[in-house]
């Protein structure tokens, strides 16, 4: 890795490998990649599935690099091939799943439903796991589940969540509120379920 | 404000995009409603625990396997559509076989029927003219010194004297008569 490029900005380093200098790439894989990666991790709950979901953008952005013009932010560009190849995979999981759900017998379904058990190892006190915690981010639908990545997980700006989503800020900012208050909502049933069980 | 209002207005007191006024009225409402005091503290808590969980990570020959990627121009076999398209029901895939086959007999039927139509203009050969001058029109005939192809698989092509190209009858009848 080339350290002088620390200095350019996402911009300029998309610039000067548009300009056909592949040091400028390797920073540009170096600043996004972690983040990509738990932002498609987090949308996907696969570990392997986001990895190449993660190289799959970085191959387009290799390939595409002249499509990128500097009238948006760099990031809010990568985010949104990443966000839509992620959407992408997605689709295609549910397809299979409905596939495999459908081309089962009625004794094999009661084998293929998740257990809402969690172990006991996984909690930790007076908080929520990990695992509740993607549950419930799983069990939002596509609209919700982007923004509230974007925003809690990603940490990005009202502003860059609505050009990455291409909804109005104000749409932006509505939808974050109704995520959390869904998110918030799951949360407390999933424990009220435990609640039930243990009592 | 009341309930309804103060909860569409949770994220912009937490994130801190709220105006002043809405801001003093959110405030005056919480000071009042133990209700809305208990949902503004599960909210953040909600927020804390989405933003305090853990990061993954790429794996460490990320950079390594995207090099090679790149390197090898590796590109998606032609057929990966198919694999993107997933499972098809089985009525679109009848469908889609019917068309195919009804298309590619109707292509085969008519190449088969074409070339014939077309050899025959192109081959057979204009056949000489014999004028009957009682009706004033030339009538084509076959004549015995000119075979038909049709009747002979040996013609020679060679044997046919193309008419001059003045078509007036005169012409045509010196033709006709070797003058």
């Amino acid at each position: 890795m080339a350290e002088f490029m620390e200095k350019y900005t996402d911009e300029e380093l998309i610039a000067r490998f548009q300009q056909g200098d592949e040091y400028a790439f390797e920073e540009i894989v170096y600043r996004f990649k972690d983040r990509l990666k738990n932002f498609v991790f987090r949308y996907l709950d696969s570990e392997e599935v986001a990895e190449d979901v993660v190289q799959d953008t970085f191959l387009r952005v290799y390939q595409k690099k002249h499509m990128y013009r500097n009238i948006a932010k760099f990031s809010t560009w990568i985010y949104t091939i990443a966000g839509n190849l992620a959407k992408t995979e997605l689709r295609k999981r549910k397809r299979r799943k409905m596939f495999s759900l459908s081309s089962l017998g009625l004794e094999d379904k009661e084998y293929e439903i998740p257990s809402e058990e969690f172990a006991p190892e996984d909690e930790i006190e007076g908080e929520y796991t990990e695992q509740e915690i993607q549950a419930a981010i799983n069990n939002l639908s596509d609209k919700f589940k982007t923004v509230i990545i974007l925003r809690d997980i990603q940490e990005l700006s009202y502003d860059e969540i609505s050009k990455i989503v291409d909804v109005p800020v104000g749409t932006v900012k509505s939808r974050i509120n109704r995520a959390r208050l869904k998110l918030q909502e799951k949360l407390q049933h999933l424990r009220g379920k435990k609640v039930e069980r243990t009592v | 404000m009341n309930c309804y209002e103060f909860e569409s207005h949770l994220s912009g007191f937490v994130d801190g995009d709220m105006s002043s006024s809405i801001r003093k009225e959110f405030l005056n409402h919480k000071s009042e409603c133990t209700h809305c005091q208990q949902l503004l503290q599960d909210f953040k808590y909600t927020i804390r625990a989405v933003r305090g969980l853990p990061r993954h990570a790429t794996s460490p020959d990320f950079e390594r396997r995207l090099r090679e990627r790149i390197a090898s121009g590796k590109k998606q076999p032609w057929f990966q559509w198919l694999r993107n398209i997933g499972p098809v029901p089985k009525y679109i895939v009848a469908t889609a076989f019917a068309v195919i086959v009804v298309l590619v007999g109707y292509q085969l039927i008519s190449q088969h029927a074409q070339p014939m139509e077309s050899h025959q203009q192109a081959v057979i050969p204009p056949p000489a003219l014999n004028m009957q001058e009682d009706e004033g029109v030339p009538v084509a005939e076959e004549t015995a010194e000119q075979p038909s192809m049709m009747q002979s698989d040996t013609y020679d092509t060679n044997q046919f004297v193309p008419p001059p190209p003045e078509h007036s009858y005169e012409r045509q009848i010196k033709y006709v008569n070797g003058e």
